[in-house]
Protein backbone atom coordinates (compact mmCIF):
# COMPACT_ATOMS: atom_id res chain seq x y z
CA UNK A 1 0.00 0.00 0.00
CA UNK A 2 2.80 2.37 0.90
CA UNK A 3 4.60 1.91 -2.40
CA UNK A 4 1.63 2.97 -4.48
CA UNK A 5 0.57 6.01 -2.45
CA UNK A 6 1.18 8.58 -5.22
CA UNK A 7 -0.85 6.58 -7.71
CA UNK A 8 -3.68 6.41 -5.18
CA UNK A 9 -3.59 10.19 -4.72
CA UNK A 10 -3.66 10.59 -8.51
CA UNK A 11 -6.65 8.26 -8.69
CA UNK A 12 -8.52 10.31 -6.07
CA UNK A 13 -7.76 13.49 -8.01
CA UNK A 14 -9.02 12.00 -11.27
CA UNK A 15 -12.23 10.84 -9.61
CA UNK A 16 -12.77 14.37 -8.29
CA UNK A 17 -12.25 15.83 -11.76
CA UNK A 18 -14.77 13.33 -13.15
CA UNK A 19 -17.31 14.40 -10.52
CA UNK A 20 -16.66 18.03 -11.45
CA UNK A 21 -17.26 17.13 -15.10
CA UNK A 22 -20.66 15.69 -14.22
CA UNK A 23 -21.46 18.79 -12.17
CA UNK A 24 -20.49 21.20 -14.96
CA UNK A 25 -22.37 19.06 -17.47
CA UNK A 26 -25.58 19.59 -15.51
CA UNK A 27 -25.20 23.40 -15.51
CA UNK A 28 -23.71 23.81 -18.98
CA UNK A 29 -26.65 25.75 -20.44
CA UNK A 30 -26.21 28.48 -17.83
CA UNK A 31 -22.46 28.99 -18.18
CA UNK A 32 -21.33 31.75 -20.49
CA UNK A 33 -18.46 31.35 -22.93
CA UNK A 34 -15.95 33.31 -20.89
CA UNK A 35 -16.36 31.14 -17.78
CA UNK A 36 -16.36 28.10 -20.03
CA UNK A 37 -13.01 29.10 -21.50
CA UNK A 38 -11.54 29.52 -18.02
CA UNK A 39 -12.93 26.16 -16.89
CA UNK A 40 -11.42 24.38 -19.89
CA UNK A 41 -8.01 26.03 -19.42
CA UNK A 42 -7.85 25.39 -15.67
CA UNK A 43 -9.05 21.78 -15.77
CA UNK A 44 -6.88 20.74 -18.72
CA UNK A 45 -3.85 22.20 -16.98
CA UNK A 46 -4.69 20.61 -13.63
CA UNK A 47 -5.24 17.12 -15.04
CA UNK A 48 -1.94 17.29 -16.95
CA UNK A 49 -0.08 18.71 -13.94
CA UNK A 50 -1.29 16.12 -11.44
CA UNK A 51 -0.81 13.22 -13.87
CA UNK A 52 2.73 14.21 -14.77
CA UNK A 53 3.93 15.05 -11.27
CA UNK A 54 2.46 12.06 -9.43
CA UNK A 55 3.47 9.55 -12.09
CA UNK A 56 7.04 10.79 -12.16
CA UNK A 57 7.18 10.63 -8.36
CA UNK A 58 6.09 7.02 -8.56
CA UNK A 59 8.09 5.78 -11.55
CA UNK A 60 11.17 8.01 -11.95
CA UNK A 61 12.79 5.91 -14.71
CA UNK A 62 10.17 6.31 -17.45
CA UNK A 63 10.44 9.97 -18.43
CA UNK A 64 9.40 9.70 -22.08
CA UNK A 65 6.38 7.49 -21.53
CA UNK A 66 5.16 9.68 -18.68
CA UNK A 67 5.51 12.81 -20.82
CA UNK A 68 3.39 11.21 -23.53
CA UNK A 69 0.74 10.02 -21.07
CA UNK A 70 0.53 13.40 -19.32
CA UNK A 71 0.29 15.31 -22.61
CA UNK A 72 -2.42 13.05 -24.02
CA UNK A 73 -4.32 13.13 -20.71
CA UNK A 74 -4.19 16.90 -20.45
CA UNK A 75 -5.26 17.36 -24.07
CA UNK A 76 -8.12 14.91 -23.63
CA UNK A 77 -9.33 16.54 -20.44
CA UNK A 78 -9.13 20.06 -21.86
CA UNK A 79 -10.97 18.95 -25.00
CA UNK A 80 -13.68 17.18 -22.97
CA UNK A 81 -14.30 20.15 -20.70
CA UNK A 82 -14.20 22.55 -23.63
CA UNK A 83 -16.50 20.43 -25.78
CA UNK A 84 -19.31 21.10 -23.33
CA UNK A 85 -19.49 24.65 -24.64
CA UNK A 86 -17.96 25.47 -28.00
CA UNK A 87 -15.38 24.51 -30.63
CA UNK A 88 -13.08 27.44 -29.84
CA UNK A 89 -13.23 26.62 -26.14
CA UNK A 90 -12.19 23.09 -27.04
CA UNK A 91 -9.16 24.39 -28.95
CA UNK A 92 -8.10 26.57 -26.01
CA UNK A 93 -8.37 23.74 -23.49
CA UNK A 94 -6.53 21.35 -25.81
CA UNK A 95 -3.54 23.63 -26.25
CA UNK A 96 -3.30 24.52 -22.57
CA UNK A 97 -3.33 20.83 -21.65
CA UNK A 98 -0.56 20.23 -24.19
CA UNK A 99 1.72 22.89 -22.71
CA UNK A 100 1.15 21.81 -19.11
CA UNK A 101 1.61 18.14 -19.97
CA UNK A 102 4.96 18.85 -21.62
CA UNK A 103 6.11 20.76 -18.54
CA UNK A 104 4.80 18.70 -15.64
CA UNK A 105 7.14 15.62 -15.63
CA UNK A 106 10.14 17.94 -15.85
CA UNK A 107 8.90 19.89 -12.83
CA UNK A 108 8.33 16.69 -10.91
CA UNK A 109 11.80 15.40 -11.74
CA UNK A 110 13.58 18.41 -10.23
CA UNK A 111 11.79 18.33 -6.87
CA UNK A 112 13.56 16.82 -3.91
CA UNK A 113 10.82 16.79 -1.25
CA UNK A 114 7.80 14.97 -2.70
CA UNK A 115 5.63 14.77 0.43
CA UNK A 116 5.62 18.50 1.16
CA UNK A 117 5.00 19.35 -2.48
CA UNK A 118 2.12 16.86 -2.63
CA UNK A 119 0.41 18.54 0.33
CA UNK A 120 0.75 22.02 -1.19
CA UNK A 121 -0.46 20.83 -4.61
CA UNK A 122 -3.49 19.11 -3.08
CA UNK A 123 -4.41 22.29 -1.18
CA UNK A 124 -4.26 24.31 -4.39
CA UNK A 125 -6.23 21.73 -6.37
CA UNK A 126 -9.02 21.66 -3.80
CA UNK A 127 -9.05 25.47 -3.69
CA UNK A 128 -9.41 25.69 -7.48
CA UNK A 129 -12.15 23.04 -7.52
CA UNK A 130 -14.04 24.94 -4.80
CA UNK A 131 -13.77 28.27 -6.62
CA UNK A 132 -14.87 26.73 -9.92
CA UNK A 133 -17.89 24.98 -8.46
CA UNK A 134 -18.93 28.18 -6.67
CA UNK A 135 -18.58 30.16 -9.90
CA UNK A 136 -20.65 27.61 -11.82
CA UNK A 137 -23.27 27.58 -9.07
CA UNK A 138 -23.65 31.38 -9.03
CA UNK A 139 -23.81 31.87 -12.81
CA UNK B 1 20.44 14.00 -36.05
CA UNK B 2 19.41 13.66 -39.70
CA UNK B 3 15.98 12.42 -38.67
CA UNK B 4 15.44 15.44 -36.45
CA UNK B 5 16.35 17.76 -39.36
CA UNK B 6 13.71 15.95 -41.41
CA UNK B 7 11.15 16.40 -38.64
CA UNK B 8 12.06 20.10 -38.38
CA UNK B 9 11.48 20.55 -42.13
CA UNK B 10 8.11 18.80 -41.80
CA UNK B 11 7.15 21.10 -38.91
CA UNK B 12 8.14 24.26 -40.76
CA UNK B 13 6.10 23.06 -43.73
CA UNK B 14 3.09 22.43 -41.47
CA UNK B 15 3.42 25.91 -39.91
CA UNK B 16 3.63 27.56 -43.34
CA UNK B 17 0.63 25.53 -44.53
CA UNK B 18 -1.36 26.69 -41.50
CA UNK B 19 -0.30 30.34 -41.98
CA UNK B 20 -1.18 30.55 -45.65
CA UNK B 21 -4.36 28.57 -45.13
CA UNK B 22 -5.47 31.06 -42.49
CA UNK B 23 -4.33 34.01 -44.56
CA UNK B 24 -6.44 33.02 -47.55
CA UNK B 25 -9.64 33.27 -45.53
CA UNK B 26 -8.83 36.16 -43.25
CA UNK B 27 -11.93 38.15 -44.16
CA UNK B 28 -14.12 35.67 -42.30
CA UNK B 29 -12.64 36.21 -38.84
CA UNK B 30 -14.39 38.04 -36.04
CA UNK B 31 -12.69 39.27 -32.89
CA UNK B 32 -12.92 36.34 -30.48
CA UNK B 33 -12.20 33.79 -33.20
CA UNK B 34 -9.04 35.65 -34.23
CA UNK B 35 -7.72 35.65 -30.65
CA UNK B 36 -8.45 31.94 -30.13
CA UNK B 37 -6.88 30.88 -33.40
CA UNK B 38 -3.83 33.08 -32.83
CA UNK B 39 -3.14 31.77 -29.34
CA UNK B 40 -3.70 28.12 -30.31
CA UNK B 41 -1.59 28.07 -33.46
CA UNK B 42 1.17 30.25 -32.00
CA UNK B 43 1.58 28.28 -28.75
CA UNK B 44 1.77 24.89 -30.43
CA UNK B 45 3.97 26.00 -33.32
CA UNK B 46 6.52 27.84 -31.20
CA UNK B 47 6.74 25.03 -28.62
CA UNK B 48 7.49 22.37 -31.21
CA UNK B 49 9.81 24.52 -33.33
CA UNK B 50 11.74 25.74 -30.29
CA UNK B 51 12.22 22.17 -29.10
CA UNK B 52 13.60 21.02 -32.45
CA UNK B 53 15.85 24.07 -32.94
CA UNK B 54 17.29 23.74 -29.42
CA UNK B 55 18.02 20.05 -29.89
CA UNK B 56 19.79 20.77 -33.16
CA UNK B 57 21.92 23.73 -32.00
CA UNK B 58 25.02 23.01 -29.95
CA UNK B 59 25.88 26.59 -28.88
CA UNK B 60 25.69 27.97 -25.34
CA UNK B 61 22.40 28.42 -23.55
CA UNK B 62 22.32 32.24 -23.77
CA UNK B 63 22.81 32.36 -27.53
CA UNK B 64 20.24 29.60 -28.10
CA UNK B 65 17.74 31.37 -25.88
CA UNK B 66 18.26 34.74 -27.61
CA UNK B 67 17.82 33.29 -31.10
CA UNK B 68 14.78 31.31 -30.02
CA UNK B 69 13.14 34.35 -28.42
CA UNK B 70 13.57 36.28 -31.67
CA UNK B 71 12.03 33.35 -33.58
CA UNK B 72 9.08 33.19 -31.19
CA UNK B 73 8.44 36.93 -31.41
CA UNK B 74 8.50 36.79 -35.22
CA UNK B 75 6.11 33.81 -35.39
CA UNK B 76 3.73 35.32 -32.85
CA UNK B 77 3.62 38.66 -34.65
CA UNK B 78 3.05 36.99 -38.02
CA UNK B 79 0.14 34.92 -36.74
CA UNK B 80 -1.26 37.84 -34.76
CA UNK B 81 -1.17 40.36 -37.58
CA UNK B 82 -3.47 38.32 -39.85
CA UNK B 83 -6.50 40.35 -38.79
CA UNK B 84 -6.39 44.10 -38.23
CA UNK B 85 -3.81 44.13 -35.41
CA UNK B 86 -6.37 43.05 -32.83
CA UNK B 87 -4.50 39.99 -31.72
CA UNK B 88 -0.84 40.94 -31.96
CA UNK B 89 -0.66 41.08 -28.16
CA UNK B 90 -2.03 37.56 -27.73
CA UNK B 91 0.25 36.26 -30.46
CA UNK B 92 3.37 37.89 -29.00
CA UNK B 93 2.65 36.72 -25.46
CA UNK B 94 1.86 33.15 -26.44
CA UNK B 95 4.83 32.99 -28.78
CA UNK B 96 7.27 34.03 -26.05
CA UNK B 97 5.71 31.59 -23.52
CA UNK B 98 5.78 28.70 -25.97
CA UNK B 99 9.32 29.27 -27.12
CA UNK B 100 10.63 29.45 -23.54
CA UNK B 101 8.98 26.11 -22.78
CA UNK B 102 10.42 24.65 -25.98
CA UNK B 103 13.94 25.77 -25.06
CA UNK B 104 13.57 24.14 -21.63
CA UNK B 105 12.42 20.83 -23.10
CA UNK B 106 15.20 20.87 -25.66
CA UNK B 107 17.88 21.56 -23.04
CA UNK B 108 16.60 18.72 -20.86
CA UNK B 109 16.60 16.39 -23.85
CA UNK B 110 20.19 17.31 -24.69
CA UNK B 111 21.42 16.90 -21.11
CA UNK B 112 19.07 14.95 -18.81
CA UNK B 113 21.35 15.42 -15.79
CA UNK B 114 19.84 18.91 -15.31
CA UNK B 115 16.61 17.35 -14.13
CA UNK B 116 18.41 14.39 -12.48
CA UNK B 117 16.78 11.98 -14.89
CA UNK B 118 18.91 8.83 -14.78
CA UNK B 119 19.87 8.49 -18.46
CA UNK B 120 23.56 8.43 -19.27
CA UNK B 121 23.89 6.08 -22.25
CA UNK B 122 24.40 7.85 -25.56
CA UNK B 123 22.15 5.51 -27.54
CA UNK B 124 19.37 5.81 -25.04
CA UNK B 125 19.70 9.62 -25.09
CA UNK B 126 19.33 9.65 -28.88
CA UNK B 127 16.37 7.28 -28.71
CA UNK B 128 14.73 9.55 -26.12
CA UNK B 129 15.23 12.58 -28.41
CA UNK B 130 13.75 10.78 -31.40
CA UNK B 131 10.71 9.58 -29.44
CA UNK B 132 9.81 12.98 -27.99
CA UNK B 133 10.48 14.87 -31.25
CA UNK B 134 8.33 12.45 -33.22
CA UNK B 135 5.55 12.74 -30.65
CA UNK B 136 5.69 16.55 -30.81
CA UNK B 137 5.54 16.41 -34.61
CA UNK B 138 2.41 14.25 -34.44
CA UNK B 139 0.82 16.73 -32.03
CA UNK B 140 1.65 19.72 -34.24
CA UNK B 141 0.20 17.99 -37.30
CA UNK B 142 -2.98 17.16 -35.40
CA UNK B 143 -3.42 20.70 -34.09
CA UNK B 144 -2.81 22.27 -37.51
CA UNK B 145 -5.53 19.97 -38.83
CA UNK B 146 -7.91 21.02 -36.04
CA UNK B 147 -7.21 24.73 -36.61
CA UNK B 148 -7.80 24.46 -40.35
CA UNK B 149 -10.91 22.38 -39.73
CA UNK B 150 -12.31 25.04 -37.39
CA UNK B 151 -12.94 27.39 -40.31
CA UNK B 152 -15.56 25.00 -41.64
CA UNK B 153 -17.46 24.70 -38.34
Amino acid sequence: MRELSFVLILYINLVMFALLYVYVHRYRKLVGFHLGMNIAMALGGLVALSTGIFLIFQYPFHFTAITMVATLGGMGAGALFGALFDYQTMLTGLVNGLMMGMMAPMLGAILTDPIFFTVVLEVFIFLIIGVLSAAVKRS
Amino acid sequence: MLGIIGLLIWNVAAACFCYFGLRRRKQLFDDRYATTITSTATLCTTLVLGMHVTVLMSAGLSLVFLLNLLLGAVIGTLFGALVKYHSVLAGLYNGLIGISMGVMIGEVLKNPQICSIPISDHTQLLLNMYQLCGFATLLLTMIVGLVLYSMKV
